[in-house]
C-alpha cells in the first residue's frame, strides 16, 4: 500500500455543513472501510480518516460525505476540479457485504449514513433493505438522493416540517419487523439506542456498528484510536473495526 | 546502501534510522507499505509490567506543524509480551529494541532483569521520560539524581545488552540528567521524548485531551530537540539515537551533524508511512553529492566547524 495520487472529479456542497467529494482512484475498498488524506497543507501533518460514500470499481470512482467539523475537513470542502489529493487505503474492518435473502436494515445518523450506500449498493440485489436515516437538519437529507430510489428510503430529522417526522432515527426503527442484521453508523447515544432497542424487542437482528476516533496513522500503530469493549480490553477503531459487533462494545 | 551502515553499541546496523517507540507498534504494522527489516532499528512500543489500557477520552490532537498525544503507555503487558511478541518479532532482520517502563524503580528491575534474557531483543531503552503517566514515567527523568538512581538499578541487572536511556526534554537541564544517566552506566542516550502540552476545545470548551496533557511531536519540536542534542553532546561522548520531527532527509543531516549516532524516526510515519525510504534515498543522495564515503564521517562535524 502507498499513497496514491487521486484526481478530484467533482466536490459538492448538499448542505451548509455536508458536501460530497468524488475521487477518481484505483484501490481496493471493501463496504464499511475508510481511506487516510493527506491534506493540502504541510503545516496538518495528519492525514485525515474519511468513511468511504461510495465506490465504484468500473470506473474507479470514490465518493466521501463528509461534515465540516474542523480545519481539516473545512480545507477538504475548499478544493476544486482539477486539484489532487494524495490517500491511502481502503483500511479496517468494515461491513460484511456478502448476505443473501436477508432482511438488512441501514441506519445512519447524519454523515454516519455515509457507509450504507456502498453497503445497499453491494447488497441491494440479494437482500431486503431497508434505509433508515436520522439528521439535525432537514436539508441534510439531500445526501439520500445518492441512494436507489427504488429501495425503502425514510428518515427524520430534529427540524422536519412534518410533525411525524420530526424525531430521532431510532422511531423508526419501531415501525419495522425484525430484521436479520442492523448495520449503523452516527452518534454513540443513537447507535447504543439501537442496541438497547434490539433487546427491549426480542429480536435476535445482529447489529453492526461503525465508531469513529480520532487517529494519526490509521494502521494501528500509535494507539491513538483505542476505544473499550465489554470486558475493557482495547480495541484499535482503526484496525479491529471501524466495525464492531453491538455485543462486543455496547453494555447493556 | 552500505554507505549507510551505521555502528551503535557493538552492532552493525543497516542505516541510522530507528522507528520510535510508540509509533511502529511492534513492528507490525508498517508490513502492508513496506518491509521493516529495511530500517535500522525498531524501538518496540512502551512496555510495563502489567497491561495497560492507557488513557481515557481523546488522545490525540493535531497542532500546527505537530501533534499531541496522550496514549499513556497501552501495552498488552510483559506475560503476553514474553508469549505473543517476542516469537512475532524472532524474524525481524533488524536492531529490535525493547523499551521498558514503570511507575516504580522495581517495576524498571523486573522488566530490566528479564529483557536481558530475551534472544529476540538486542538492546534495552530505559523509557525515564513518557510524559503521559501519572506515576512513574517523566517524574523519574527530569531530576538528574532520580534519572540516576534508576539507570544505576536497572543497570546492574543487564548484563548482557547495551542499556540506552531515553532522556525528557521536560526536564530542566536535559544535559545534567545525561551527565548524571553516564555517571550511573548508562551505554547510550535517546533522545527527545515529547514536550509536554495542551490544547482547548472551544466548542466544548474544556480541554481536548482527555488526559489534559499531552506530549507534543512532529516536525514543530525540531528546533528544540536539535538544540537539546547538541548540548547533551557538549557533554557527554555516549553514543546518541536522537531524533524529534524528523520528516526528510535534511532533518536527518542536521540531527547527525548536532552529534546524533542514530536517528529515531516518529510521528513522520503517521503523515507518510513510506518516509525512511524517502530519507534513506536523500541520504544516499547527499553522500554522493559530498563525495563522502560513510554517514559517520558527518556525525558531530558541525561542532567542529
Amino acid at each position: 500500500m502507498k499513497y496514491i495520487s487521486a484526481p478530484i472529479l467533482s466536490n459538492t456542497a448538499i448542505s451548509p455543513e455536508l458536501f460530497v467529494m468524488e475521487l477518481k482512484a484505483d484501490i481496493p475498498i471493501k463496504a464499511g472501510q475508510f481511506i487516510m488524506i493527506k491534506l493540502p497543507d504541510n503545516a496538518r501533518i495528519l492525514p485525515r480518516p474519511i468513511s468511504v460514500f461510495n465506490y465504484d470499481p468500473s470506473s474507479k470512482t470514490l465518493s466521501l460525505l463528509i461534515r465540516k467539523r474542523g480545519a481539516g475537513s473545512e480545507l477538504l470542502s475548499t478544493l476544486t476540479t482539477g486539484s489532487s489529493l494524495d490517500i491511502f487505503g481502503g483500511l479496517g474492518k468494515g461491513f460484511d457485504s456478502t448476505h443473501n435473502n436477508k432482511k438488512i436494515i441501514l441506519m445512519g445518523g447524519g454523515e454516519g449514513i455515509a457507509p450504507m450506500l456502498l453497503c445497499s449498493n453491494l447488497l441491494k440485489e440479494h437482500n431486503d433493505i431497508t434505509i433508515l436515516a436520522g439528521f439535525r437538519h432537514e436539508v441534510e437529507s439531500s445526501c439520500l438522493d445518492y441512494f436507489d430510489q427504488d429501495l425503502d428510503i425514510s428518515y427524520t430529522a430534529l427540524d422536519h416540517q412534518e410533525q411525524c417526522a420530526r424525531g430521532f432515527v431510532t422511531d423508526l426503527l419501531d415501525n419495522e419487523s425484525e430484521p436479520d442484521y442492523i448495520y449503523t453508523c452516527g452518534p454513540i447515544p443513537m447507535m447504543e439506542a439501537i442496541h438497547r432497542m434490539i433487546l427491549a424487542k426480542d429480536w435476535n437482528t445482529l447489529l453492526f456498528a461503525s465508531m469513529e476516533s480520532h487517529m494519526a496513522c490509521g494502521v494501528g500503530a500509535c494507539m491513538g484510536c483505542t476505544i473499550k469493549n465489554n470486558d475493557n480490553k482495547p480495541l484499535r477503531v482503526c484496525s479491529e473495526g471501524p466495525v464492531f459487533s453491538s455485543k462486543e462494545i455496547f453494555h447493556v | 546502501m552500505s554507505r549507510l551502515k551505521t555502528n551503535f553499541l557493538n552492532h552493525s546496523l543497516k542505516n541510522p534510522l530507528v522507528a520510535a517507540s510508540g509509533t511502529f507498534g511492534f513492528g507490525e504494522n508498517y508490513n502492508q507499505f513496506f518491509d521493516p527489516s529495511i530500517l535500522g532499528g525498531i524501538s518496540l512500543k512502551g512496555l510495563t509490567p502489567e497491561a495497560r489500557f492507557g488513557n481515557e477520552g481523546t488522545r490525540l490532537a493535531e497542532t500546527p506543524s505537530g501533534m499531541l498525544n496522550s496514549i499513556g503507555l497501552q501495552n498488552p503487558g510483559l506475560e503476553y509480551f514474553e508469549s505473543h511478541i517476542l516469537p512475532s518479532i524472532k524474524n525481524l532482520d533488524t536492531i529490535r529494541i525493547a523499551n521498558i517502563n514503570g511507575k516504580t524503580i522495581e517495576d524498571y528491575e523486573l522488566l530490566a532483569s528479564r529483557a536481558d534474557s530475551w534472544d529476540e531483543i538486542d538492546m534495552i531503552e530505559l523509557n525515564i521520560s513518557c510524559p503521559n503517566v501519572k506515576e512513574g514515567g517523566m517524574a523519574f527523568g527530569t531530576l538528574p539524581e532520580m534519572a540516576k538512581t534508576v539507570t544505576q538499578k536497572v543497570r546492574a541487572l543487564i548484563k548482557h545488552k547495551a542499556l540506552i536511556v531515553k532522556l525528557s526534554p521536560n526536564a530542566m537541564d536535559i544535559a545534567a540528567v545525561a551527565v548524571a544517566v553516564e555517571e550511573a552506566g548508562a551505554d547510550a542516550l535517546s533522545l527527545i521524548n515529547t514536550l509536554l502540552g495542551m490544547a482547548i476545545d472551544i466548542k466544548q470548551k474544556k480541554p481536548l485531551l482527555g488526559n489534559v496533557f499531552g506530549g507534543l511531536s512532529g516536525p514543530a519540536v525540531k528546533p528544540i530537540a536539535l538544540r537539546m542534542l547538541w548540548q547533551v553532546r557538549q557533554r557527554t561522548s555516549l553514543p546518541i539515537l536522537a531524533g524529534g520531527g524528523i520528516s526528510n532527509a535534511t532533518d536527518a543531516l542536521e540531527f547527525l551533524m548536532a552529534g546524533a549516532n542514530t536517528l529515531s524516526l516518529g510521528t513522520a510515519f503517521f503523515g507518510d508511512p513510506l518516509v525512511a525510504q524517502k530519507i534513506l534515498e536523500g541520504l544516499e543522495t547527499y553522500l554522493q553529492e559530498e563525495n563522502l564515503s560513510s554517514l559517520e564521517d558527518i556525525v558531530g562535524i558541525a561542532h567542529q566547524n
